[in-house]
């Protein structure tokens, strides 16, 4: 019911069982706003799901990591020989030059000088700058064909995120949210953690609901601060008894508030909101404490070293956080363009790589003791990758035309490369993805289909991938 | 012997798969008698009661039953999509008669008999609906209801027990509740804050906000004046089509009028960024976006879907878009008008003159100082952007088209933006000197005029307008009204409108004489129905921003064209349309009904109008009356926006477009992307953690429970007026009770006082109390 009902309020065209108005589906449900109705608003309101995959999901739930602001596909895992013949010529003829965002014109190309290693069984590359991803690799599908409209970080991140370069679509996050629910009510489904206190860029907008209710957008956490979701706590000098009896009084009020009002569902909402609220105060600080981990989980993920500290961190919460239901966990690495690299990509990027690495291989490598692998996704990648081209000598700049992201876990067959850039890696040659298609794979993994999972938005059905994008089939079969 | 479907019997042709094949019966009449299963043919065929169907086995006891209950509750048919048009498809007569974009039609109230509860026509109409439907309306709401009611609608803020005092004794007094509620509504409609409430909705729709959007977000700090435009134009009452005019061509009306120049700062208010390589593109989509914004929201057509191609359910095609956004394409944009009058700036440029006489050496050595750099920072500038952008930019101004003049805005703009700061490169000799004569410079601070107010404003080219072309037609479209609203004759406006644009400058202008034509009422049937959503919280048409197919068509039709005629008979006055929509009896129903579950069987959504409906306050209503209970509202009106945490008024309080994880924007506040005609409005455990947990509230509430014990009062004076405070009302007995045992420990000696931290609590619970966020 709770499925059909959502669906309602978002009635797509042309599908009877769908094609139901909010004042329809009252009127064939019968009771008026009886039980059925204020389901409905609470499934709307408060976990706010359709709740129902469209077909047999292969993940639960969605960690990705975010390497926000571009990281270098040419010096991590799309390893270019000719880029190194041709270091300090100018880009051929052959290649043609994109509009760059920083519009350096004419600069020569940039040798990686990286060392490059194949891995494991299935012998996938990967540089000297990741040993420890390295590691996983048989698990990872490396896709080196992907494309975005953004050419900058601003419209880079906010398509990454929403799909769209322009600002005012909900995240991925937040249709997954709208899409499947929550499978537990006493934390937030959609999670966002960045690994300083700034702000990526868009801000908050990055994990929005645009033009979806509210209830669908993301939470942020901050597993290093006291008050991990912000408002968890009890204000200073509540005690718990105060709180009960706060909470007593305000249920008092609020019935009795309720009772003089029947037929207005949404004042019942409105208490079962704060009966939400208090559970959530009850079962977050539990979720996110890092105290009941072991010393050797906590090695894992480099807690003891504080260069991976902070990102080690986020990981280990993640992997909790999936281990309580939560569907869909973002993580920001460089939070705030950090991976920006348009000079001195040498020195930004060994740091950055050195935080993230041994984190990021050692929630694989958690996940998948746990057995939590196979059904959680896990994506890796920025909002673009970076030129083969120069920029002020030492560094790259954007590059949307062709970059590499990967996945792994969440039914992803690993072990495999997906896709190829041109010879110097500037533009996406085989097998493209665009980050529209990426989108529709993880949907798909998750059980959605991108093109059925509508959201009625002024009369148009407002789809996740707005009406493009494809799974990439190839994800997994291999 | 098996028997024929009954259908068969009946000569077939029945269909139960449509609601058109529903509608229409089977050969021997209609099959379904609405509202009485005993009287309808199918109901008889799945009892088996002298028919049979399904033919094969008979329903399941439960299905049957949930059939009958369906017929009993007027076997309501959900909508169906609407049809698909073929593309290309050219506009017949039907397309023109949609109900939204035909001639209005003369209408009068209906006359009622026995009819004791109309107060004006608008309730004529309503209770001919409720009547048909067989529901009563509801009692009239008390006057404390009543007043808290009208003082968040009209203000967006809580009556003060002295203001519902003051009420309850007019009414106690006056020969009829008519006159003291009159008077009521008089004083709201000329209480400034009646501007500031009423420019939120406006601001919504436009996407108002106050920073760029896109990666910098940067603060637009002087945006605020189109905001107090729409606060100043609410409170004067300006004239509909003169408030669309001054907003799409502020700039293009011969007056020296310096609101209508803020005003066009609506065509300033869309997402941008400087800092931007692909300027033709980031251009491209301002300007569609402009037009998205036009359609949306005075033609109440999403004619954005008709960029790409032609609309697939509005008779609108890609060619009407073009035409729309033509009216656009010649639009520069200005940052260096100021809303002054012209003798303001007169007598600035005579003082201007003087300073400049007078610092005239000292001027000459700073530009030569900085002169090289500058030329370097242009150049870098410059080089950044694509060839043919840089091409643009270097072409002589007179020789430009609209666009190569845009382009080459958009570049200098990126230099505006970056050379604020020190200059980059500068030597340190060169240092000291700049310093020195800027010292010297300002040493003549006092000659020099105060600056004059700077705006965000637009004006038309004067050169050649680029022309608008669908993306690879070889064709420039002119600007023209969508076609459908075309009718030909000559009286037409947009007959008129043609003539206009044809005879060249002055786009916009005429596009506004068109929107606010009253012979061009769907314009006008739009507005009409925002102000009735304004006040009702939902349309006649439910979907304001959407009258074509795809929306819902209007649950009052002859209301809404009658009102539409009266708003123009009135001299499009949308304080006048305020009063009688609050005056009317509808308006005044109580939020329950003494039959409410009856009613909402025949009609659940509440769109007869039977009940005044229980609503959340906005985001910014729950702010202010917050503030206002504890008596800390900075009532000043207008000006630059502040910081949240400045006790000013929502509105007030400077938006980001990136920012919008703030309480406001938890409680659905719009978010300046989208063009808002109806809030989401949630309820989520987060609004709860930050309600009952966030220091926000908690300070308030502390305030509020100061206040109230201010005058060293005993606790059940203090809890009451708590409670007058946030809720508007005085308590009941049990409330009170219940209150004071809360708020009272005993002290030392065992005797009951007032315990000023719980208090506090007290008061906290009452701001999270469903009777505080919600008005009846």
């Amino acid at each position: 019911m709770r499925h059909q009902a959502s669906r309602a309020q978002n009635s797509p065209l042309g599908m009877p069982a769908s094609a139901i108005s909010r004042r329809g589906l009252l009127q064939a449900g019968g009771s008026g706003l009886g039980s059925l109705a204020l389901s409905w608003l609470i499934s709307r309101d408060l976990q706010a799901g359709l709740a129902v995959p469209h077909h047999a999901p292969k993940a639960r739930s969605v960690i990705w990591l975010f390497m926000e602001g571009g990281p270098s596909h040419l010096d991590l895992l799309d390893p270019k020989p000719l880029l190194n013949e041709l270091s300090g010529k100018p880009l051929p003829e052959s290649f043609s030059e994109p509009i760059t965002a920083m519009g350096e014109k004419g600069a020569p190309l940039l040798a990686s000088p990286r060392s490059w290693k194949q891995h494991g069984q299935s012998g996938l590359w990967a540089s000297d700058w990741i040993p420890h991803i390295a590691t996983q690799l048989d698990d990872i599908a490396v896709i080196r064909s992907c494309t975005t409209d953004g050419i900058n970080h601003a419209g880079g991140v906010c398509q990454m995120n929403t799909c769209l370069n322009t600002a005012g679509r909900p995240s991925l996050g937040a249709w997954v949210h709208y899409g499947l629910g929550t499978a537990n009510e006493d934390l937030p489904a959609f999670v966002v953690m960045c690994d300083s206190s700034g702000q990526p860029v868009n801000g908050p907008r990055n994990w929005g609901s645009g033009f979806m209710p509210a209830a669908h957008q993301g939470v942020r956490i901050d597993g290093a601060a006291d008050e991990p979701i912000r408002h968890l706590q009890p204000p200073k000098g509540f005690d718990a008894e105060r709180q009960r009896e706060s909470l007593a009084l305000l249920a008092n009020f609020n019935r009795a508030h309720a009772a003089a009002r029947p037929q207005q569902s949404e004042l019942e909402a409105r208490i079962r909101s704060y009966e939400l609220a208090f559970r959530m105060q009850q079962a977050a600080p539990e979720a996110v404490d890092l105290a009941q981990e072991s010393e050797a989980t906590r090695r894992l993920y480099g807690l003891d070293e504080k260069e991976t500290e902070t990102f080690g961190r986020n990981c280990l919460l993640a992997r909790r956080l999936v281990e309580r239901g939560v569907r869909f966990i973002q993580l920001f690495s460089g939070a705030g363009s950090k991976w920006d690299s348009h000079s001195g990509i040498e020195k930004n990027h060994a740091r950055l790589c050195r935080s993230m690495d041994k984190p990021v291989a050692g929630l694989l490598a958690d996940l998948k003791q746990r057995g939590l692998l196979d059904e959680t996704l896990v994506v890796w990648g920025g909002e673009f990758g970076r030129t083969p081209m120069s920029e002020k000598g030492d560094g790259r700049d954007h590059n949307p035309t062709g970059f590499s992201i990967w996945m792994a876990g969440g039914g992803v067959q690993g072990g495999q490369v997906i896709g190829a850039t041109d010879e110097l890696g500037l533009h996406a040659v085989e097998d493209r993805m665009h980050v529209r298609d990426i989108h529709a794979s993880i949907l798909w993994l998750l059980g959605l289909d991108n093109m059925t999972l509508t959201y009625d938005h002024k009369g148009r059905p407002e789809r996740p991938t707005i009406n493009e994008g494809r799974f990439n089939r190839r994800l997994i079969t291999g | 012997m098996r028997q024929l479907p009954w259908w068969r019997k009946t000569g077939g042709g029945l269909r139960l798969d449509t609601q058109a094949g529903l509608a229409a019966g089977g050969d021997s009449g209609p099959v379904v008698e609405a509202g009485d299963p005993e009287a309808s043919l199918l109901i008889a065929a799945v009892r088996r009661d002298g028919l049979e169907m399904p033919p094969d086995a008979p329903l399941p006891a439960d299905e049957v039953a949930a059939l009958t209950a369906w017929v009993q509750r007027g076997a309501v048919w959900p909508e169906a999509a609407a049809p698909l048009r073929a593309p290309g498809l050219t506009i017949s007569d039907e397309d023109r008669s949609w109900w939204a974009f035909r001639p209005l039609e003369p209408v009068a109230p209906p006359q009622l008999p026995d009819d004791h509860w109309s107060a004006g026509e608008i309730d004529r109409f309503v209770l001919a609906r409720l009547r048909e439907a067989g529901i009563e309306p509801a009692a009239e709401a008390t006057p404390e209801t009543l007043i808290r009611r009208l003082s968040f609608d009209m203000l967006g803020l809580p009556p003060t027990p002295a203001e519902v005092d003051a009420f309850l004794a007019d009414v106690a007094t006056a020969d009829a509740f008519e006159a003291a509620w009159e008077r009521l509504v008089d004083r709201c409609m000329e209480d400034p804050r009646y501007g500031e409430h009423q420019a939120r909705f406006w601001l919504d729709l436009v996407r108002y906000a106050e920073s760029d959007g896109w990666n910098q977000d940067a603060y637009r700090p002087h945006i605020w004046r189109y905001r107090d435009y729409v606060v100043t134009a609410f409170n004067n009452d300006i004239p509909y089509p003169q408030f669309v005019a001054e907003q799409l061509a502020g700039d293009e009306l011969a007056s020296d009028s310096p609101s209508a120049v803020v005003a066009s700062g609506f065509l300033r208010l869309g997402i941008y960024e400087y800092n931007q390589r692909d300027a033709a593109g980031h251009w491209n989509d301002i300007i569609n976006e402009m037009t998205d914004v036009v359609g949306d929201v005075f033609l109440g057509t999403s004619m954005a879907c008709a960029r790409c191609h032609d609309h697939k359910f509005d008779p609108v095609s890609r060619r009407d878009y073009h035409a729309l956004r033509a009216f656009f394409e010649p639009v520069i944009w200005r940052d260096d008008q100021t809303a002054a009058t012209r003798d303001e700036r007169l007598a600035h440029a005579q003082q201007l003159a003087a300073w400049e006489a007078a610092t005239a050496e000292i001027r000459e050595q700073i530009r030569h100082l900085v002169t090289p750099y500058h030329i370097r920072k242009w150049q870098s500038t410059v080089e950044k952007f694509p060839l043919d952008i840089q091409a643009c930019y270097y072409k002589p101004a007179a020789e430009r088209t609209s666009w190569e003049h845009q382009m080459a805005y958009l570049v200098a703009r990126q230099f505006q933006e970056e050379a604020g700061g020190p200059l980059s490169g500068i030597s340190k000799e060169d240092k000291q000197t700049l310093e020195e004569l800027e010292k010297q410079l300002a040493a003549f601070d006092e000659l020099k005029p105060k600056p004059l107010p700077a705006v965000m404003a637009v004006s038309a080219f004067e050169g050649t307008p680029s022309p608008t072309q669908i993306p690879g037609g070889p064709e420039a479209i002119a600007p023209a009204a969508p076609e459908v609203l075309r009718r030909g004759h000559a009286t037409e406006p947009s007959i008129a409108l043609a003539a206009a644009v044809a005879d060249g400058p002055g786009r916009r202008q005429a596009l506004a004489a068109w929107l606010g034509d009253a012979a061009n009422p769907l314009p006008l049937r739009v507005i009409v129905n925002r102000v009735w959503q304004w006040r009702f919280g939902q349309g006649l048409v439910p979907t304001p921003n959407d009258f074509g197919r795809l929306g819902q068509p209007p649950s009052h039709p002859a209301l809404l064209e009658w009102l539409t005629a009266r708003f123009i008979e009135e001299g499009f006055s949308l304080k006048r349309l305020h009063k009688q929509l609050v005056m009317s009896a509808t308006w005044r129903q109580s939020a329950r009904h003494a039959n409410a579950e009856l009613a909402q069987q025949k009609d659940p959504a509440d769109e007869l109008l039977w009940r005044s409906r229980v609503h959340r306050l906005r985001a910014e209503e729950i702010r202010d009356a917050m503030l206002a209970a504890c008596g800390r509202l900075d009532e000043t009106i207008g000006g630059p926006s502040v910081d949240a945490k400045e006790p000013r008024r929502g509105l007030y309080v400077k938006s980001y477009r990136n920012r919008n994880d703030t309480l406001l924007h938890q409680f659905d506040m719009a978010n300046g992307l989208e063009r808002v005609s109806v809030r989401n409005t949630t309820t989520t455990p987060t609004q709860a953690l930050a309600m009952f947990n966030g220091d926000e509230v908690l300070n308030r509430a502390r305030e509020l429970a100061q206040r109230v014990q201010a005058d060293g009062t005993t606790p059940e004076a203090a809890v009451r007026q708590a409670i007058r405070l946030a809720w508007g009302r005085e308590p009941t007995d049990d409330e009170l009770s219940r209150s004071i045992d809360f708020v009272v420990t005993d002290d030392a000696a065992g005797d009951p006082r007032l315990d000023s931290e719980r208090m506090a609590t007290f008061c906290h619970v009452l701001f999270n109390s469903g009777e505080f966020l919600y008005v009846d």
